[in-house]
């Protein structure tokens, strides 16, 4: 008996692979296949990742390694530490910093950028220079501030050679101001491009409208383009906020070490092959990281991005 | 019928998707590595013929009697099929080493740099396996000894031991030695007492005090305490390390009546508190110019007189020289902190003989030579015979005089510059230790109170 063999329909071609045309007809197979590879790799990248980090952190651990005895001995000890939350509410508040600094700076150059500059291509031009230094390593780019920010850097020479101090300014690096100054710096191409095509998007007759109906500008701004930008502002505090959470090397490099935040305390716990309690404040670590984005989403709900 | 894949669908599925096959390879890996393996311990070659009667040569013998002996320039040693696969340090780990090795004796070499805790860390998870040799500090060597990983290494497999070894890693006379912590020998051997098998062989050793910069500073330096001297608030450096700075502290304080400490490398939780208290005291004050992570940043640190003192690794000290920057490293009177780095072999690893003429190569002096610039000793003597004819940091002296005996110093000189090393001769240094980096019975509480220092 022959087998029915599917025709494609007038107009259309034949479905390059036998059979594929009828798997295309099962659409939750389809799903599947779809999303599999993707799906594979971020659960060995991630997945499973995650799920040790949680169960190393009921473990116990030394120097002889991990031992798989499920205690809550970890979570106990930096709950009990008063040192723990004190770095814990330093996060945050390096965190609140660097979001408001960041926020300040992009978004009245987005705006520039939006706004005042007409031209497409220095548009472009412009916009490209903020990723640039995105191009070099995050490592490379922290690095270079030493040599700029020290007491015998640049911005220090310059300063006393033109009489404004006579002393160097100690506070430009190895100090807490430097890191969140550095930070800035590093995380304002997260923001300034997501602003800047947030802005974008907003119809010009939008703005011509609220004119229309008496708006002044500030009025406008407030009431229809700040809203309007929402979207942008959002997708770049994200990024800020999740990277902010997690950074170690800059507060070393910049901040002398001498304020550190929970990622830190997290490294410090493995060079002693604590491992355990290493992942224990990693668990904290990556909750207060979803408490933060979900207090986010309170305000803009992120799906829509 | 078609099923509309909007945002929220995608995350909501992939997420469960991705949290249950996250569990299951967990579980699939956790089953697996819970398996019985059989692993047998490597098989050791027969212990060399002429090996007791070896000597070492610069110059390349004609009939060479073991692959890891000089070789005439411009010949390759022909493919052995065996691969070294090593890792450890930036110190240890150089290509330039690793091609000399592979010219010599025929193997391939499959290098890794990275840092103690890596190293450690990916032995112990499982990647041992992976690996011939690690090239560890002393102190992190006990992690992997105590999972059964390593190989012990008879004393007659490693040829230069026998005749050229230093009485540092032999006797518990020798200058240097700690009687109560019984380092190094405790760490060199499976049994100090017979001294038959290494646990660790001793590739390279020193001893750790302060750098400073004499045109800064305005003087000579001789005392860990001016780490904490008020006269250099703002501009002192220390290691951002929990086991390694309140060491040093340690030995500061109890030299100088400040703290009643017993044993200053391995203390007790009330010691340790009073060491990270005055710490902290010190920090509060604003001493600290900044607490330093890696090697780069001291350099850095030092070179650019952000800070005018701080505790160095003496290659630290030469390569702020190397810029031209005046910087020597000091004698302090409390004594230096002393350390050795050494090769282990992977218990099973079917590369056995090219991981022991890797231990010999390290040994047979060139290695010694080559890293003596970095202001590394040798715990193998072999290394005399290629340093005796070099000048290549002084004219006047060879480059045994000036990085073994001190140049035209044996004992420290005051004053800039100095013609031969800034802390002396060999003796001189051993003579003046104060501990041995050691592992501490408790690192955890020292971690926890570093991190109340850190966050002070």
């Amino acid at each position: 008996m022959n087998k029915a063999v599917d025709l494609p329909a007038v107009g259309q071609r034949a479905w390059p692979i036998p059979g594929l045309q009828r798997l295309a007809r099962k659409p939750r197979v389809t799903t599947f296949l779809l999303i599999l590879p993707g799906t594979l790799w971020q659960a060995v990248l991630v997945g499973v990742s995650l799920v040790s980090v949680v169960l190393f952190s009921f473990w116990s651990s030394g120097f002889a390694g991990l031992q798989a005895d499920y205690t809550l001995d970890n979570y106990k000890e930096i709950f009990t530490d008063r040192t723990f939350w004190d770095t814990a509410l330093w996060t945050l508040e390096v965190v609140g910093f660097v979001l408001a600094g960041v926020v300040l700076i992009a978004y009245p150059a987005a705006y520039f950028l939006w706004r005042v500059v007409k031209s497409n291509t220095l548009k472009t031009v412009l916009l490209l220079l903020t990723i640039v230094p995105f191009w070099t390593s995050y490592l490379t780019r922290t690095i270079t501030w030493i040599p700029m920010f020290g007491r015998n850097g640049a911005i220090n020479e310059a300063l006393q050679g033109i009489g404004i101090i006579n002393q160097p300014l100690d506070v430009l690096l190895y100090s807490s101001e430097a890191m969140i100054f550095a930070l800035w710096f590093l995380f304002i191409v997260f923001m300034i491009g997501p602003i800047f095509f947030s802005m974008s998007r907003i119809d010009e007759d939008v703005i011509a409208a609220a004119a229309v109906h008496g708006a002044r500008p500030w009025r406008t701004f407030v009431h229809v383009i700040l809203p309007l930008t929402k979207p942008g502002l959002m997708a770049g505090a994200l990024f800020v906020v999740v990277l902010t959470m997690a950074e170690f090397f800059t507060e070393r490099a910049i901040g002398g070490a001498q304020n550190p935040m929970l990622a830190g305390f997290i490294l410090r716990q493995v060079d002693i092959l604590n491992f355990a309690e290493g992942s224990a404040i990693s668990v904290v670590l990556i909750l207060m990281t979803l408490v933060l984005v979900g207090v986010m989403m309170r305000f803009f709900d992120l799906r829509k991005i | 019928m078609t099923v509309e894949i909007d945002r929220r669908y995608f995350l909501k599925r992939s997420l469960q998707m991705c949290g249950a096959v996250g569990l299951a390879g967990f579980g699939g890996v956790t089953l697996v590595g819970c398996g019985d393996e059989e692993t047998g311990a490597a098989q050791l070659p027969p212990v060399p013929a002429g090996a007791a009667d070896w000597e070492p040569s610069v110059t390349p013998r004609k009939d060479r009697q073991f692959r890891w002996e000089p070789l005439a320039e411009g010949k390759h040693a022909r493919a052995t099929g065996l691969t070294l696969s090593t890792i450890g340090l930036g110190v240890s780990v150089q290509d330039r080493f690793l091609k000399e090795f592979e010219r010599r004796t025929g193997h391939k070499t499959t290098p890794k740099v990275t840092t103690l805790t890596a190293m450690i860390t990916e032995w112990l998870s499982g990647g041992a396996s992976k690996y011939t040799t690690v090239e560890t500090n002393a102190n992190r060597n006990s992690a992997l000894w105590d999972h059964d990983l390593l190989l012990p290494i008879p004393v007659e497999q490693v040829v230069p031991w026998k005749r050229y070894a230093r009485d540092l890693f032999t006797s518990k006379g020798a200058l240097g030695y700690d009687r109560h912590n019984q380092w190094p020998l405790v760490q060199v051997w499976v049994d100090p007492a017979d001294q038959k098998e290494f646990r660790l062989v001793p590739q390279f050793f020193n001893c750790d005090s302060i750098g400073y910069r004499p045109d800064l500073v305005g003087g000579d330096v001789d005392s860990w305490g001016v780490l904490v001297d008020p006269e250099f608030k703002g501009k002192s450096a220390i290691l951002n390390d929990s086991l390694l700075t309140p060491g040093w502290c340690a030995g500061y304080m109890k030299a100088n009546g400040l703290a009643d400490i017993k044993d200053t490398a391995n203390m007790t939780h009330d010691e340790v508190d009073q060491v990270i208290d005055f710490l902290t005291k010190k920090k509060k004050d604003g001493q600290f110019r900044v607490i330093w992570e890696d090697y780069g940043q001291c350099v850095n640190v030092l070179a650019a007189g952000e800070a005018v003192v701080t505790d160095a690794w003496n290659p630290v000290v030469e390569d702020v020289k190397k810029q031209g920057v005046p910087c020597k490293y000091a004698t302090p009177k409390e004594g230096f902190t002393a350390w050795f780095h050494g090769i282990a072999i992977r218990k099973d690893t079917p590369d056995i003989e090219a991981a022991l003429d890797y231990v010999n190569f390290c040994l047979e002096g060139w290695w010694g030579a080559q890293v003596a610039t970095q202001g590394y000793y040798s715990p193998a003597t072999t290394a005399k015979t290629y340093l005796d004819p070099m000048h290549r940091t002084s004219k006047k002296f060879t480059d045994w005089q000036w990085w073994y005996e001190g140049g035209a110093n044996p004992r420290p000189k005051q004053g800039w510059p100095v013609n031969g090393r800034d802390t002396g001769s060999f003796d001189t240094r051993w003579g003046n230790i104060m501990h041995w980096m050691v592992w501490p019975d408790d690192p955890d509480y020292y971690a926890k109170r570093w991190n109340d220092f850190l966050a002070a």
